[in-house]
């Protein structure tokens, strides 16, 4: 995913189109080259205008590579050879090399294009800022942060140092709604305008006291305050607001759940996604699983949007090492792209394998109560949240029972209730295996060699009656008839991290004598946990 | 179950024209921009032609093609295309209105060379200008021109139906690059076009038209 475009919010850039217009469309009349630094390494440098010519670059007459500042003949700025960095030269009181972060192509009146250069730092040198700049710029980078939401504690932290006593006020207001206020399931939408009321009148008044307080120091915006405030008021009152969102959502949820239960297992390449990006992402499993336990909507809305990160990168890392291990995919546009086509079905078998008991809940709780203004990069979180709402959809609304019947039919391991039921029933029913009535677990046909199989078991595990009755803190000092793999192995309560490319690997013969026989059996039923 | 249709994504201004991000004074026109066509037709070639242009071919590699900024200036006015790939497989062309709400651009995609992708965008175009936002601007781009030697025989019934509903025709190589920067600039300045008053209905998109040149030899394969 891209991150958000830095001439947004660069105030170089800002400048160029207010206070020097003339200067730069003068630039783009002539198809000049104009550097921005990048915004964090601006300080509190004064954009002047010989700053502003110092990073419009003409052409050298001399050399391609070459150019020179706008207004002085004399500052000279090279290209590098790599084309990623530029080295001030002759002319300037420090030369050094500035790398180039980005390339933006512009255009100007006739349509002519222009190139728009985002670059590490300035050309020139500037001055260093102030302590408490510096402190306010950290609190909105904070606040601002494209990967990070702040979680309830932090927004007290910030807004308490900075607003102490209307923070006392909110807190009342925040106390009286959780003592008093019922959220009625039909009526989810008058809480969140209560909250939004609660939030929106201490914006005000915290503004009203920055005003008093601060005068000449830079402090918080108003878009900084909506989210700060928003994450502090919603996030306070989770617990009481979430249950009954979970209430109202609980057939959609379990649903969802429901649906999981018949991925379990099932693989990207399963819902029809390229070979290619059909990986392991337990990263994105592990992101997503968060999901329950953060509190604030935008905290919850990060998380989906890491999910997607973290899909993207595992799979980019993974058709790197393809493409270059393989010989058949010879240049960089033959590497397969990752569009919605493909995020959809993958986005389905994370949201399987996460096991979120309250997806659905939780997506209705970003959308319901997450009301503050847009700043900065909050489109890419848009687009995250559309395609978990588009996956989750497709999810409802499609029948994936047939992969569970398929699975049922091709289970390469059963479950240790299973087991002890089957061997129960052979043992029920007598050692002649013609008259045998052992099923799968689904009730379906007769297998005679599986039959046959549980029989043989059946015989051994009697020889081993202790392995059953032992309890189970000890097992890991145990020796299991399954082998030191199985007694390692937890029951699984939380996300499934399943591993389509080695799942059909057969283990290493580390069984034992017990199941040693077996390793060379047609059968080819491995023993343990089931997934 | 919950109508998860009914919902707009957070922070979306349906049937807005796009906002505005950035602080200070200037700040660059925000356009939401969906890309809709059949699966295969070079949709998210087209995002990354224009996304990452002649830059990164040396540059690091990137497979995420599903969604894609890149800012723009357009007449001395910034904007900043959030470009959005949507699925273009049969099976989920349901959940495209959740993509395209609220966007006040499509650019919607047909190879040349496949005649039942064209069929597809019609049908794509239909739908926007019935479910979507009024004042959208919609192009009709037709994809893979570098592999036709003549797409005068191919694009004729896709320029009239262009005209009729008042999109911008384009045909485009993202191999090639042919015309692709062309269209998001075209978009660009139609979007700040209608920021002015004077141009309040979909008439003002209809005025634009691509430049074809005479001779081009654009169209050749590199």
């Amino acid at each position: 995913m891209t991150d958000t475009d830095e001439l947004d919010i660069n105030k170089f850039f800002s400048s160029l189109q207010t206070s020097y217009l003339d200067v730069y469309e003068a630039a783009q009349e002539r198809c000049f080259t104009v550097c921005i630094p990048q915004q964090s390494s601006l300080g509190n440098i004064d954009i002047s205008k010989r700053f502003v010519e110092t990073h419009i670059l003409r052409p050298s007459p001399y050399f391609q590579s070459e150019f020179l500042t706008l207004k002085s003949s004399e500052r000279i700025v090279h290209l590098e050879e790599n084309g990623k960095e530029l080295r001030t030269g002759e002319g300037f009181s420090c030369p050094c090399i500035v790398k180039i972060l980005s390339e933006e192509l512009g255009y100007n009146k006739d349509y002519k294009p222009f190139k728009i250069l985002v670059i590490e730092k300035p050309l020139d040198t500037f001055t260093q800022v102030t302590s408490s700049q510096a402190r306010d710029r950290k609190i909105s980078e904070r606040i601002l942060d494209k990967d990070n939401a702040l979680s309830v504690s932090e927004c007290r932290e910030i807004l308490s140092e900075e607003y102490g006593q209307t923070m006392k006020n909110l807190d009342d207001s925040v106390r009286l709604f959780e003592a008093n206020y019922m959220v009625l399931t039909e009526y989810m939408d008058d809480a969140c305008q209560r909250l939004q009321d609660i939030s929106t009148a201490a914006v005000e008044k915290c503004l009203k006291c920055g005003q008093r307080q601060r005068k000449g120091r830079t402090h918080l915006t108003r878009e900084e305050l909506d989210t700060l405030m928003e994450s502090y008021v919603v996030g306070s009152v989770y617990t009481k607001v979430f249950r009954a969102i979970c209430e109202k959502l609980r057939a959609d949820d379990k649903c969802l759940l429901q649906k999981c239960k018949h991925l379990e297992g099932v693989t990207p390449d399963k819902l029809k996604v390229i070979q290619d990006f059909s990986c392991p992402l337990p990263g994105a499993v592990v992101e997503l699983a968060n999901v329950d336990g953060l509190k604030t909507p935008l905290e919850k809305l990060h998380c989906l949007k890491t999910t997607i990160d973290c899909i993207t990168e595992t799979i980019m890392s993974h058709v790197i090492d393809t493409h270059n291990t393989s010989i058949s995919l010879k240049s960089s546009q033959d590497i397969p792209r990752l569009t919605s086509d493909d995020l959809i079905p993958i986005l389905v078998t994370v949201i399987a394998q996460s096991r979120c008991t309250h997806l659905a809940s939780n997506m209705y709780y970003i959308e319901n109560f997450h009301w503050s203004t847009e700043i900065n990069d909050r489109d890419n979180l848009s687009y995250c949240m559309v395609t978990f709402k588009a996956a989750v959809q497709y999810m409802m609304n499609t029948d994936f029972s047939h992969f569970q019947d398929h699975k049922s039919k091709v289970k390469r391991e059963i479950s240790i209730d299973e087991l002890m039921r089957a061997t129960k029933d052979a043992t029920l029913h007598g050692d002649d295996s013609g008259s045998v009535n052992g099923r799968s677990h689904n009730g379906a046909k007769p297998l005679k060699r599986l039959d046959q199989q549980l029989q043989k078991i059946s015989k051994l595990v009697q020889d081993t009656p202790d392995v059953w009755n032992k309890p189970k803190s000890s097992t890991i000092e145990q020796k299991s008839v399954f082998g030191d793999r199985y007694l390692l192995q937890q029951p699984i309560t939380g996300p499934e991290v399943s591993h389509p490319q080695t799942q059909d690997k057969k283990p290493p013969p580390q069984f034992g004598g017990f199941l040693g026989s077996f390793e060379d059996d047609i059968f080819e039923q491995s023993f343990g946990k089931q997934t | 179950m919950n109508d998860w249709n009914s919902s707009s994504p957070p922070n979306s201004r349906p049937g807005s024209g796009g906002s505005s991000v950035g602080g200070g004074g200037s700040k660059a026109k925000q356009i939401k921009l969906v890309l809709l066509g059949d699966s295969g037709v070079g949709k998210s070639s087209i995002a990354l032609r224009f996304v990452r242009g002649e830059f990164n071919e040396n540059g690091e590699t990137t497979i995420g093609a599903a969604y894609l900024t890149k800012t723009i200036n357009c007449q001395g006015c910034p904007i900043k295309f959030d470009i959005w790939d949507t699925a273009g497989q049969e099976r989920y062309h349901s959940l495209a209105p959740m993509y395209y709400r609220g966007a006040p651009a499509a650019v919607v995609v047909y190879d040349v060379t496949n005649v039942n992708s064209y069929h597809k965008a019609t049908r794509w175009v239909k739908e926007l200008l019935q479910q979507a936002n009024a004042m959208m601007v919609i192009v009709l781009a037709g994809n893979k021109a570098d592999m036709v030697s003549d797409t005068r025989s191919t694009n004729e019934d896709a320029r009239k139906f262009a005209n009729e509903n008042k999109l911008i025709f384009a045909e485009t190589s993202a191999k090639t690059g042919m015309h692709v920067d062309d269209i998001f600039a075209q978009i660009g300045n139609v979007i700040a076009r209608q920021q002015a008053p004077e141009v309040t209905d979909r008439q003002g998109r209809g005025n634009v038209k691509l430049a074809k040149k005479e001779g081009s030899k654009e169209r050749t394969c590199c």
